[in-house]
């Protein structure tokens, strides 16, 4: 084997997404232009990342693909738009979301291997997990380092030889590339920042992937990366005084001037990511080495069993099912007890349960689940009777306990289980003081259901005008017992009514 | 055991039935893990037919496969679909959480792609899809056994067989359960309600990803041999007791 197959997979494995890149997209006349469109897009995402631009969900990819399309004076429908956008993200068909493939041939193996990789990704810093919504992408590596390939310098992307770049660059004069290298500079620093934070959560959360990722494995050369970071900073201190040389010598030429302020500026943040950077690596590896030292057990692969192999391939899958019992039993221990009494200070998930009594007689019409919110229609003529009593004690003694509900006649009581509303107005009133006023608006702008019922009743009982204007709100009643009333437990908080100081 | 310690255990045995999970930044996460206290606290778990699960971050109350006297999302959703038609769609639910379960349970590496790159709704398709198959020719194998015990399986091989995929009508964003993707969106908002699993692009291809929460649950309760023997025993006698028993 001579010199020319010496790391030739590792070649391949990286010239092969620029070669894939838009293939067999299916896109008409657009076809010879579609390389050209995609890395246009990619460097849009790329420098919008750099940006801390959030755009860059798919929606606005699409948005992306449209203006570079125009750019660049073609013309597409939005079929191809289409096509072109999801062609970025996925291999094939959408649905399936599958990443690229790409064979290359390993020359020690001298077999052929299939490489997967994609070209964007999410990106955790801006997505979203708590509340859903959409996937806010960014560029891979692989992706990054296409477009780092398409400057001069196809070396390595480390931080010292951005660094050296960058010196090189002003020793030349060339102020303004030296600034934009930086942006590299702070996009590789960035990246390394993210992924370091990743894996401390990963760390933390789940200590086996230690033993998973092999180029984590850094915690033995701790003495060298800290010389790396050491020499890193050198570098910094020269670029530095470098600028400093360069702006006392040129101190008559204002727009040099400038120049060299803004490359400072930009040298100062950089060194401060930089810093941060630092810190981030040396207290991951210090967590890494407590982990290691003081919970070994945390390492023990000792799972022999798992739920894809002896529960779904050998079990289920092999053999069947003799019973849906048995499905039942496996997966019930997944969820948690669901207790079904209603407490005070849960009041939000008690509306859940009632929804889930009325909706055992909606789903015998199939179509009554909606995924996003199921609409309840609410009968308040009948929470306005109900709630009309309250008001007419309120109206008289200024205050009303909840506790006295058990006291009104029995079928006023019954009023109060026509409508779940009805019960939990009580729990809306619990939030915060209510200053009444909505005599005088429009039943449209209003959003509050305090609101909603004080108008109602307003309207139906004109005697309760007189509210208008007045505080309600709510106090924890010290002297009764918490009491049960038919299944549900009632803390004992009453409303009151009090007159706006002026 | 003291008073004060049946006191503190109750107090976090009562936070675990709210919250279902305690996590680190709790109170009582730091008083959970004195061992009287974690003494009483497994004792009552196990009183009440329930498990706790440890992880470093968390602690999690869940029920045990049998025996225990609480409802959950699930047995409200098995309550939901007790009618003949609707049964069929719940046993399916439970197939399509028991795939997505063996999709996402493999090994770090993958276990990492998916938790960033999620798993989006036709991908799961096809993994329920492959089971079917599986299920369908051992039906065809031996096709007496769908007479008497086995006549749940074959129905539900039936029903996913003439399911249309999705609907082409775009504008009705209903969950529709007669499709199979409204079938997968039934099941994956239970596990999102529980705090299991996040769901994101609903507007476009919907995608789950997994929460470390589900990842401990599959820890604990399918990757103990022991446990993995128990859930055996249990479900074999069970199926035994059902053969013997065909009226029932």
């Amino acid at each position: 084997m001579n010199e020319s197959w010496e790391g030739f997979a590792q070649r391949m494995q990286r010239l092969n997404p620029l070669f894939e890149l838009g293939r067999g997209m299916e896109v008409g006349e657009l076809k010879p232009h579609i390389q050209t469109i995609l890395m246009q897009v990619l460097l849009t995402i790329f420098y919008r990342e750099l940006n801390d631009d959030d755009h860059r969900r798919k929606s606005d990819i699409k948005y992306i693909v449209e203006d570079s399309i125009k750019q660049m004076k073609l013309l597409a429908d939005d079929k191809q738009i289409e096509r072109i956008t999801s062609g970025l993200l996925y291999q094939g068909k959408e649905e399936y979301s599958k990443p690229f493939e790409a064979l290359y041939y390993d020359e020690i193996r001298q077999s052929w291997e299939t490489q997967t990789y994609r070209y964007v990704t999410m990106d955790e810093l801006y997505t979203n997990l708590e509340i859903g919504g959409s996937i806010v992408y960014k560029l891979t590596d692989v992706s990054q380092e296409m477009i780092f390939m398409s400057r001069e310098m196809a070396e390595e992307f480390s931080i010292t030889i951005e660094q050296l770049y960058s010196m090189q660059l002003i020793k030349n004069g060339n102020f303004r590339k030296a600034t934009r290298n930086l942006d590299h500079l702070i996009s590789r620093v960035n990246r390394l920042m993210a992924n370091e934070f990743t894996f401390q959560k990963e760390m933390i959360n789940n200590p086996k992937i230690l033993l998973v990722e092999e180029e984590w494995q850094r915690a033995d050369n701790r003495i060298e990366i800290e010389k790396q970071f050491e020499e890193e900073k050198n570098h910094f201190r020269t670029i530095t005084s470098m600028i400093e040389k360069t702006k006392r010598r040129n101190e008559e030429d204002d727009f040099m001037q400038k120049e060299l302020i803004l490359l400072q500026e930009k040298i100062g943040h950089t060194r401060q990511l930089h810093d941060r950077f630092a810190k981030l690596v040396i207290q991951n590896i210090s967590y890494e080495m407590k982990l290691k030292a003081e919970n070994p057990s945390l390492f023990w692969e000792n799972s022999l069993v798992s739920f894809r192999e002896h529960f779904y391939e050998n079990w289920f899958m092999k053999e069947g099912v003799k019973n849906f019992e048995t499905i039942e039993g496996v997966l019930s221990p997944l969820f948690s007890p669901k207790n079904e009494f209603i407490l005070p200070l849960d009041w939000i998930w008690g509306e859940q349960e009632f929804d889930e009594i009325q909706l055992t007689e909606l789903i015998i019409e199939e179509e009554a689940e909606e995924s996003i919110s199921r609409l309840r229609v609410t009968n308040w003529n009948s929470v306005i009777k109900a709630w009309s009593y309250v008001f007419q004690f309120l109206q008289t003694n200024g205050e009303f306990s909840l506790a006295d509900l058990v006291e009104l006649p029995l079928e006023v009581q019954d009023l109060w289980f026509e409508e779940s509303e009805t019960i939990e107005l009580w729990m809306m009133f619990d939030k915060k003081p209510l200053k009444v006023q909505v005599l005088h608006r429009k039943e449209e702008s209003l959003t509050d259901e305090r609101e909603i019922l004080l108008y109602k009743l307003m309207k139906e009982y004109p005697q309760f005008q007189v509210f208008e204007g007045l505080k309600i709100y709510t106090m924890f009643d010290h002297r009764a017992e918490p009491h049960l009333w038919y299944q549900m437990k009632i803390t004992p908080f009453k409303i009151c009514v009090q007159e706006e100081k002026r | 055991m003291n008073a004060e310690t049946i006191k503190r255990a109750s107090a976090i045995y009562f936070t675990l039935l709210k919250d279902k999970v305690i996590d680190e930044n709790s109170e009582y996460f730091q008083t959970y893990f004195e061992p009287e206290v974690r003494q009483t606290v497994l004792l009552l778990a196990d009183e009440s037919g329930t498990y706790i699960i440890e992880s470093p971050k968390r602690i999690h109350l869940v029920v045990q496969p049998t025996g225990s006297v609480f409802a959950t999302n699930f047995t409200h959703m098995k309550e939901k679909h007790r009618q003949i038609e609707t049964k069929k769609h719940f046993h399916l639910i439970s197939v399509v959480i028991m795939s997505f379960l063996a999709a996402i349970d493999r090994n770090q590496a993958a276990k990492i792609r998916t938790k960033r790159e999620g798993i989006s709704y036709y991908a799961l398709e096809r993994q329920v899809n492959d089971l079917m198959l599986k299920w369908e020719s051992l039906l065809k194998v031996e096709p007496t056994f769908g007479e008497e015990e086995r006549i749940d399986m074959k129905e539900v091989v039936t029903t996913w067989k003439y399911m249309e995929v999705d609907t082409d009508d775009y504008g009705s964003k209903k969950g529709n359960r007669r499709t199979r993707i409204g079938l997968i969106a039934s099941a994956m908002r239970l596990l999102e309600t529980e705090g299991l699993i996040v769901i994101l692009d609903r507007d476009e291809i919907a995608k789950v990803i997994p929460r470390n929460e589900l990842f401990e649950r599959i820890e604990y309760l399918y990757h103990d041999y022991d446990r993995y023997e128990v859930f055996k025993k249990l479900m074999t006698t069970e199926e035994d007791m059902h053969a013997e028993n065909p009226s029932n």
